[in-house]
């Protein structure tokens, strides 16, 4: 019962509930990081931990939290987490340190984040809002991953930086992919399928 | 009542500069085990950039490179001590230079890093750190073939060139090279970095 409780919540999390194409939040980082694949790995692993190490303290928290100041406290717990992970990343993962740059310490203001932390792990017990937390990260990182494949594919002929052995040589670069207007084609498009096939709206409402 | 509140709003602040503390606390700890690869890692980006630049940019291994630069590179640092530019031994035993100029772009600095013969004029290799161009676009002056294309000239750079369709051949001449298409920014800002790096470079030779 508790197994299937879970894993319903999982897929709710990542799927009809999606935080980038039912929720429409961290369409910032979406646009600003899929350009390469590989840029993107790091900062959806980034967002995962954060999410569920700042969701699990949360609820860990949320008894003791006083009303008033419970902003505060949720971003000053999320930062802790994002200057870990990109701390981590600096000293792990030189290279893409360098080209995430700024990104990784926008973390912070990712808004799924902040919202998971609100609308769901202060009125959920630690290990519901765990899985919350990472149903969420993941529910981000496949939608930014779909995107990046397709901008680094069209925009830059590659695959996680390697050319593409029959593809790469006649191809032509579409430049807009790689800037931040491409990727609001694609996100736009991929909700447009999502919503049409995947995950009808509700023609009556909720 | 009254010191009721009081309690409320004490405990608020004293929860809020606990949470702080813990967190403080955690941050710095990562921050004090991470220091010293973070440092590893920067002196590492440093001395790939010079070798680069040099002219050689790929060591066996690490260890090759951090004995390569030990041996052969003298670092002259500037006002602030960041490294201003290096002195290198070069295969027949003369001194090459390599320079740090740090130009603007479209969005922030780019830091180059220039290699020069031992006569001062002719460039052996081009690296660029530190950059925020935008991706896939300007950032793509890392890119083997854009650098590549300084080497052995001497400019002062004129023209900005097309993109070439065939990375393989590139301009004679020595005036020109050829541009990232829709870069126009970015490439003009690399032309004036290097032009700038030349006449640095006539100095410093000079003053040896």
């Amino acid at each position: 019962m508790a197994a299937g409780k879970t894993k319903k919540q999982f897929l709710l999390s990542a799927g009809r509930d999606n935080p980038v194409f039912a929720q429409i939040l961290g369409i910032c980082s979406t646009l600003a990081v899929t350009n390469v694949v590989q840029n993107t790995v790091v900062m959806c692993l980034g967002v995962i931990f954060t999410l569920a190490c700042s969701n699990v303290t949360v609820s860990l928290l949320r008894k003791w939290i006083p009303g008033s100041i419970r902003m505060m406290v949720e971003t000053l717990i999320i930062a802790a987490y994002v200057i870990i992970v990109d701390v981590v990343i600096q000293a792990t993962l030189p290279g893409v340190s360098r080209q995430l740059g700024p990104y990784v310490g926008l973390i912070i203001t990712n808004c799924i984040i902040m919202c998971r932390a609100e609308a769901y792990a202060l009125n959920n017990p630690p290990f519901p809002s765990l899985i919350d937390g990472i149903a969420s990260g993941i529910g981000y990182s496949y939608v930014l991953l779909i995107i990046a494949v397709f901008r680094e594919i069209t925009g830059s002929a590659t695959f996680w930086g390697y050319s593409i052995p029959w593809f790469s040589d006649w191809w032509t670069n579409w430049s807009i992919m790689v800037m931040a207007p491409g990727a609001f084609f694609a996100l736009a498009i991929l909700i447009w399928i999502i919503k049409t096939y995947v995950v009808p709206e509700d023609p009556g409402g909720k | 009542m009254r010191t009721d509140l009081v309690k409320e709003r004490m405990f608020t602040v004293f929860f809020m500069v606990a949470v702080t503390f813990v967190a403080i606390t955690l941050v710095g700890l990562v921050d004090i085990v991470t220091a010293e690869s973070v440092e590893r890692n920067r002196g590492l980006f440093l001395r790939q950039a010079v070798a680069d630049a040099f002219g050689i940019p790929q060591h066996e291994s690490v260890q090759a490179l951090l004995d390569w630069f030990d041996d052969n590179v003298t670092i002259v640092r500037d006002d602030n001590d960041a490294p201003d530019h290096f002195w290198i031994t070069n295969e027949k035993g003369e001194k090459s230079l390599v320079l740090v100029y740090r130009g603007t772009g479209l969005w922030g600095g780019i830091t180059a890093f220039v290699g020069f013969e031992a006569d001062g004029q002719t460039i052996r290799g081009v690296n660029f750190q530190d950059h925020v161009e935008t991706p896939g676009l300007g950032a793509r002056i890392d890119e083997p073939w854009f650098r590549r294309q300084f080497v052995g000239k001497s400019g002062p750079f004129q023209d900005l060139l097309s993109e070439p369709s065939d990375k393989g051949s590139l301009s004679e001449d020595e005036r020109a090279f050829h541009q990232v298409t829709g870069a126009t920014i970015t490439s003009a800002s690399v032309r004036t970095i290097m032009n700038q790096s030349l006449k640095r470079a006539e100095t410093l030779v000079g003053q040896r």
